[in-house]
């Protein structure tokens, strides 16, 4: 009977183990005031090849196929990412050492087509709550019902300090779930998918940890 | 035979083991993901080439439909835990489950065929309607049936656990309620797979079509090549079935290597329908945890 039960634990769901519809790559540049104090982020999402061409022919972007938008084109269909609702909120965290800090509403920056016929955005978010001169700053991008999997594999930047070293953690998933489980525990294992699901999300993503040098 | 099927049964389990123990199901996993992605990826560049009526664009735009169909069925969904429950719980054979599992994949191509068919052609609608149907509407729907099954293989478990428990005692009685006199048999269990039980498997896998299956249709219509996309679907089914056929086998596998092992058909009679309620059980919660937050 045992192995009966291990052919099902593989199908037993969780976190990290539903399947994804759209692939964004994304990209952090992290702006600091002149105190040293993070107040800004862009956000880089590109996304994969089909989804681009599935919101490319929603707009009706690029009828000739010649791989390149106009400057109206571009206009027009800037921010159409950034109507975000209940559930997906931007999919982006910051923690300033161990602390969440705050992001607000998103404005939108950019919008091209790359050369590989890619769609790629950008929006900037204000940050509230960081103190001057952060010494770790760490960001995870992740969609909770991984509709999207996001990965932080575009550059990472720091503009406004100097000194910062960013560097990216791909998850370890065996850490996570034995996280998860702890929690879970801690909730005394009544646990509904929605109402009290411990937001474990993050572990379970990619994470870029900036560490930076004291002034 | 006997010694065969019991090994079979452990290198299947013993490879699901390893799979589970060490990192490798995450492995897999990633493995999975990466080809998706890769799949993906390609898709739109033969969906381009098939536009610009490239020679050979067909045959790679469906290459690239199978392996999408495969990387995407090796993650979670698409009958996995339907197909393998029930393989596990009845008496099936292997071509049974396997051509069950089979329909199955070629049934989700089906609904995703006619939903696009019909919202987009008939109905004016677009991508986000269709796919929010799917994944709101449909994909609860498929899990509530898919719960359904697993609650009738339980409530077939305990009957034939209570008809097997009082089989010894009512052996020599006149009146027997149910009309069996015995434990269920093997004839009686396997007479049970009747179109009935093909129809609530097929359907409440092919209720709920792949999203992918649906962006490449919806892509296909807006490009005025809808064909190639009704084609593409189908070649993605084949690629689920790889999947979920292997599933079959791998669960019918297990079972008799499994029930291989008790001695004496009394003791069978009362593990057959163990496995059942087990797994009815199982399939019952798994699949109703996604019902649950839906509703």
């Amino acid at each position: 009977m045992w192995f009966l039960l291990l052919a099902f634990g593989l199908a037993v769901p969780a976190p990290g183990r539903a399947h994804p519809h759209i692939f964004i790559d994304a990209g952090l540049v992290l702006l600091h005031n002149r105190a040293g104090r993070l107040v800004a982020v862009e956000v880089t999402w590109r996304y994969d090849e089909l989804y681009s061409l599935l919101i490319m022919q929603d707009y009706g972007l690029d009828p000739d196929f010649d791989g390149t938008l106009t400057q109206a084109e571009r206009a027009a269909t800037l921010g159409f990412d950034l109507n975000w609702g209940v559930g997906f909120e931007g999919g982006l965290e910051l923690w300033q050492d161990g602390t969440p800090l705050m992001l607000g509403a998103p404005e939108p920056v950019s919008l091209r087509l790359t050369d590989s016929g890619q769609l790629e955005t950008v929006h900037r978010r204000p940050v509230a709550g960081a103190i001057p001169m952060a010494p770790v700053i760490k960001a995870a991008i992740y969609d909770r019902e991984f509709y999207i999997a996001f990965e932080l594999t575009l550059p990472m930047r720091v503009v406004g300090r100097a000194g910062c070293a960013p560097r990216l953690v791909r998850p370890d998933l065996d850490a996570a779930y034995a996280i998860l489980e702890a929690e879970i525990e801690r909730l005394g294992g009544a646990i509904s998918a929605e109402q009290n699901f411990p937001a474990v999300g993050a572990i379970f993503a990619d994470q870029v940890v900036v560490t930076c040098a004291p002034a | 035979m006997r010694t065969g099927l019991i090994l079979l049964a452990v290198l299947v389990a013993a490879g699901l083991a390893v799979l589970w123990h060490t990192d490798l199901d995450q492995a897999v996993m990633r493995w999975a993901l990466a080809g998706q992605r890769e799949a993906q990826n390609g898709l739109a560049r033969a969906l381009r080439s098939l536009h610009a009526k490239d020679p050979g664009a067909v045959t790679v735009f469906l290459a690239l439909c199978f392996a999408y169909g495969f990387f995407h069925a090796v993650g979670p969904g698409h009958g996995k835990i339907l197909i393998g429950g029930y393989g596990v719980a009845r008496r099936v054979s292997f071509w049974w489950l396997s051509a069950v599992a089979f329909l199955s994949s070629l049934g989700q191509a089906m609904t995703a065929v006619l939903l696009v068919g019909a919202g987009f052609w008939v109905l004016g609608q677009g991508r986000v309607q269709l796919t929010t149907l799917a994944e709101d509407t449909s994909a609860p729907l498929s899990f509530a049936l898919i719960a359904l099954v697993g609650l009738w293989l339980a409530f077939r478990g305990a009957r034939g656990l209570w008809a097997g428990g009082a089989a010894p005692r009512h052996h020599h009685s006149v009146y027997h309620p149910c009309g069996h006199a015995h434990a269920p048999d093997a004839a009686a269990l396997a007479g049970a797979q009747t179109w009935y039980a093909v129809a609530a498997l097929v359907g409440a896998v092919a209720i709920r079509p792949c999203t992918g299956a649906l962006f490449v249709l919806i892509l296909t219509a807006q490009l005025g090549l809808f064909r190639m996309g009704i084609l593409g679907s189908f070649a993605m089914a084949f690629g689920t079935a790889s999947v979920t056929v292997a599933v079959a086998i791998a669960a019918v596998t297990l079972r008799k290597g499994t029930l291989a092992q008790v001695p004496g058909a009394g003791t069978l009679a009362r593990v057959q329908p163990l496995l059942e309620l087990g797994v009815g059980v199982m399939v019952a919660v798994l699949a109703g945890s996604f019902v649950l937050p839906a509703l």
